[in-house]
């Protein structure tokens, strides 16, 4: 065996060095690592993210005592008034369809979370947010088995609600929504969960074709809070209002 | 002999520097161990704008209820209660719209979406040409996402309870059916709606792309008509004010 001289050797591992180095400096340094972020900076993110929810739900809260001293001053005033009794009455009635009211019954809470075993270098693991359309025929199929109150995410489901891909997440009633979703469904609890199991249904769907794990709970109890958004048409006027 | 011994020593730890390397570059280049995407600071940059955005929201209507309760307060003395049936009227009319209660009529589309009639081409699936369920819930979301203020499809009114499912050729709605060709009827921002449905992206292109028909109508002023499918309520029912 010709013998290699150690020069040599000792020049391709230092150039081997260098390699390794220079691709060592080129990972770490910067602060956008070719689409990756410190995990670090993440959490800064969820402390904000928690500080504003507490945030909404202070000022939900109070909005809620001033609603409901308006509508103790508003029946005080119906009882010798028959003009505000009629409004008030009314206004009971159609409070609960418009979905402005928080309600309670039996029903279900369906579970979906994206695939967790995936490859994390295999493009995009939000399955559920770029098929959002499975959640639009959820949402149908909910209605077809006779739901009375729905929610996503704790977004009531109302007349106007939309669900929709905004670049990278579903936006619901406006508001921006991720992963896992929990949706619940005020109903009849066996007939909303034998009619989204029926063979090749929705939930069969979601599990075989988008590896989604997704699970129904039959409930006795699930409330569902009321739409927090402000009732307010630009375009549609009442028809009495012309006549 | 000497110079080889040192070279050899020389080697090792150079061998020594090249695995310490390697594992730290293998330890910081596992993006789940020290990095996430940008896409996940972005979801929360999202998140955490909309929460604000909900709270701006929540203030507001506080701002509102605190002027009303004033004016209560001030219209008790007077027992004068013109200003509290006016806030109880313009209330119960969100409700009755809300509900699709109440006919209401305002500008808005027409849009008639009805089975493609072109030659098939070999071996093309007939599912292309044809309107489903599917298509019109997605026209309805797209309506919804453009703030549509009331939607009916064929006549009847989509109110927050309706369900659309196909039923071989028909399409069924509240227990009512229906056959193409299907016109949907939308009050609300014309311009915002055709511009969304039409646009490259657009729900309304992508089905003329396969050869459905598809066209929208502005419409100054469109009726439409309230739901006769009252819903009762079996199982939700108010929840109880909580006793704190």
């Amino acid at each position: 065996m010709k013998k290699i001289a150690p020069g040599v050797v000792i020049g391709i591992t230092a150039v081997f060095i260098g390699l390794v180095l220079s691709m060592q400096i080129l990972t770490t340094s910067g602060s956008d690592q070719g689409g990756l972020v410190p995990l670090a900076k993440l959490k800064d993110y969820e402390q904000e993210l928690k500080q504003v929810r507490e945030e909404k739900e202070e000022a939900l809260s109070q909005l809620n005592e001033l609603q409901e001293r308006l509508e103790n001053i508003e029946k005080e005033e119906a009882e010798d008034d028959t003009l505000i009794e009629a409004l008030v009455d009314d206004i009971a009635k159609y409070k609960l369809a418009a979905g402005s009211t928080d309600v309670e019954g039996p029903g279900v809470v369906i579970t979906i979370k994206n695939p967790d075993n995936m490859d994390p270098y295999a493009g995009n693991t939000d399955v559920i947010t770029y098929n959002y359309e499975l959640l639009l025929s959820l949402v149908n199929k909910l209605k077809e088995a006779g739901a009375e109150a729905i929610s996503i995410n704790e977004h009531r489901i109302v007349q106007t609600t939309e669900i929709s891909l905004a670049s990278n997440h579903i936006n619901i009633n406006g508001n921006a929504t991720a992963a896992p979703y929990y949706v619940k469904a005020i109903g009849n609890p066996s007939t909303i969960s034998n009619a989204l199991t029926i063979r090749n249904g929705i939930v069969e769907t979601m599990r075989n074709s988008y590896g989604l794990s997704v699970s129904i709970d039959e409930k006795s109890d699930v409330t569902i809070g009321k739409y927090s958004g402000i009732l307010n048409f630009k375009y549609a006027q009442p028809m009495e209002a012309n006549q | 002999m000497c110079r080889e011994k040192k070279a050899k020593a020389l080697l090792f730890v150079m061998c020594i520097v090249i695995g310490a390397l390697l594992v730290s570059q293998f330890r910081y280049s596992d993006g789940g161990k020290m990095y996430v995407s940008a896409g996940a600071i972005s979801e929360y940059e999202a998140l955490i704008a909309s929460e604000q955005e909900a709270t701006a929201n929540v203030k507001l209507q506080i701002e509102e209820a605190e002027q009303i309760l004033q004016s209560y307060e001030e219209n008790a003395k007077k027992k004068d209660n013109e200003i509290m049936a006016e806030k109880l009227r313009s209330e119960l009319s969100g409700y009755l719209t809300m509900s699709s209660a109440e006919t209401v009529h305002g500008p808005g589309v027409v849009i008639t979406v009805d089975d493609g009639d072109r030659e098939l081409i070999e071996g093309e699936d007939i599912n292309n040409l044809l309107v489903h369920d599917a298509d019109i819930l997605m026209i309805i979301n797209e309506l919804k996402k453009c703030k549509a203020e009331a939607i009916s499809v064929n006549g009847h009114r989509i109110t927050p309870y309706t369900s659309i499912v196909c039923s071989g050729y028909t399409v069924r709605m509240d227990g009512v059916t229906y056959a193409r060709p299907f016109e949907i009827a939308a009050i609300g921002d014309a311009k915002r709606i055709s511009t969304t449905l039409l646009s490259s992206e657009g729900y309304g292109t992508s089905l003329k792309q396969f050869g459905v028909r598809f066209s929208i109508e502005y419409a100054e002023d469109l009726t439409i008509a309230a739901s006769d499918s009252g819903k009762t309520f079996k199982y939700a029912r108010e929840e109880e004010a909580e006793t704190e």
